[in-house]
């Protein structure tokens, strides 16, 4: 029977089908759009209410060092859809130097980035005309609940044991540990990729209960414009393609990096393979 | 002199923020570097990281507001039955003692894809797996009993008794429509 199951317990990925919490794509831009800009930003970002009606002011703070004291900035906006359970299903974050949209309702990677790519087709334009983009993020947080009494929990049913991207003595250890480890990666000679694969081995309290869990955090952004590296130009015109080539890169990587993380067993189970 | 901190300075999220806690040094543009760690001051990461990274120095989590919004999702009925599903895949044939099939990965993807694709107001099918490796989906509740077999071949094969009726046959089903003779058959 599959080595993720013991008669004394088992991990089960979060939402049963996946194990996926949270799913995040940014896009940052090296500089601050001006006033003029943002307002066009925020404009436009105004058409996805119907779909994100949730929406808030980000507001900023000011610390006062000296007499010049200046009102709090707005520095951005958000507009959210809560679900019927109370919680946060999506978000999409504007805010002068950087868009993200995040999703706690992951289903298939094309609904997502199809939804994602909506919001950012339209505003990225808006800011490559006046800042440079510095980077493409996509960071995935997958989560597996233990089932079981807790003194039979072995990380070990769930990991590849061997590996490469968490450290070796965790898995003789008799407590709960993390293992977070990074690097850079020369994409090409535009691309400097950070990869932080952060795995916590944690008691987490949720709803007044604790349970035992594996959260696994898959960080990757591609930084552009680094030093060491070729410029890398893109223009209002280039930058929607530009923006759905390297995220569809990095999410087929990020699936790379997860399977080097989770055992063959789990993989099936959460068809990350058939 | 100010110096301007934001919230949504974290929603800069892991581009920026993953800079400052590589392992190694990159470079950070000036107008981020001010706003992400303004006159020396560490930017929380609280609100934007999960909860377990933010808890990098302790081995116990609590959830603070912000993620306890995001993260306390229930699981869906049809996640619930997807994962159900997917776990076939972890059999082998003869899974049953008797000499079934391996189960078929063509026909479970197909069986996730239909459940996918339900109509949030239905009752949710039950799932089963078959003798020869195929994965079916059943109802039978309120005078209606619906078996769906998915052939891991872009087909499905279904026997519907509804009021008295009964109705059978083969129909293609291309994993995004949900055929139209189920619709009105089921109401899925």
């Amino acid at each position: 029977m599959p080595d993720t199951t013991n008669q004394n317990g088992q991990f089960n990925p979060l939402h049963a089908a996946h194990a996926i919490e949270q799913v995040m794509l940014t896009l940052q831009f090296d500089q601050p759009v001006d006033n003029a800009i943002f307002g066009r930003v925020r404009e436009a970002a105004g058409q996805f209410r119907q779909e994100l009606p949730g929406e808030a002011e980000i507001h900023g703070l000011t610390f006062p060092f000296g007499p010049d004291v200046r009102p709090p900035i707005n520095s951005g906006i958000s507009f959210r859809r809560a679900e019927p359970d109370g919680t946060v299903g999506q978000e999409l974050r504007v805010d002068r130097t950087s868009l993200s949209f995040i999703t706690t309702r992951y289903t298939r990677w094309n609904e997502f980035w199809t939804q994602a790519s909506r919001y950012f087709n339209v505003l990225a334009p808006i800011y490559a005309g006046h800042a440079r983009l510095a980077g493409v993020g996509c960071t995935y947080v997958d989560k597996f609940v233990w089932s079981g009494n807790t003194v039979n929990c072995r990380p070990a049913l769930l990991l590849r044991g061997d590996s490469k991207y968490i450290c070796p003595h965790v898995f003789t250890a008799d407590d709960l540990w993390h293992s977070y480890t990074g690097a850079f990666i020369r994409v090409d000679r535009n691309t400097k990729r950070l990869l932080n694969v952060n795995v916590d081995h944690t008691d987490e309290l949720r709803l007044g209960e604790t349970r035992r869990i594996v959260a696994i955090t898959t960080v990757l952004s591609d930084q552009l414009n680094q030093a060491g590296y070729d410029p890398c130009t893109v223009t209002p015109d280039t930058v929607t393609d530009f923006i759905n080539t390297r995220i569809q890169a990095l999410h087929v990587f990020s699936k790379v990096v997860f399977g080097n993380i989770i055992n063959d067993t789990m993989s099936r189970r959460i068809a990350l393979i058939e | 002199m100010n110096t301007f901190v934001t919230a949504s300075t974290v929603a800069k999220v892991l581009l920026a923020l993953s800079v400052t806690q590589a392992p190694t040094v990159a470079h950070i543009n000036d107008p981020l570097l001010q706003q992400v760690r303004p006159n020396n001051r560490n930017t929380s990461r609280t609100m934007f990281v999960p909860t377990s990274v933010a808890s990098a120095t302790s081995a116990t989590t609590v959830a603070n507001d912000y993620s306890y919004e995001f993260i306390n999702r229930t699981t869906t009925p049809q996640e619930n039955i997807i994962g159900e599903i997917r776990q076939f895949n972890l059999l082998d044939a003869n899974w049953d003692g008797e000499g079934a099939f391996k189960p078929k990965s063509t026909s479970i993807k197909e069986a996730v894809s239909f459940v996918r694709i339900l109509d949030d107001k239905i009752a949710i099918p039950d799932p089963m797996l078959l003798a020869s490796g195929n994965t079916a989906l059943y109802w039978n509740e309120g005078g209606l009993y619906a078996d769906i077999e998915f052939l891991g071949d872009g087909r499905i094969a279904y026997f519907i008794k509804s009021n008295g009726d009964k109705h059978k046959g083969i129909l293609t089903f291309d994993s995004e429509k949900m055929p139209a003779v189920l619709q009105t058959l089921i109401g899925v």
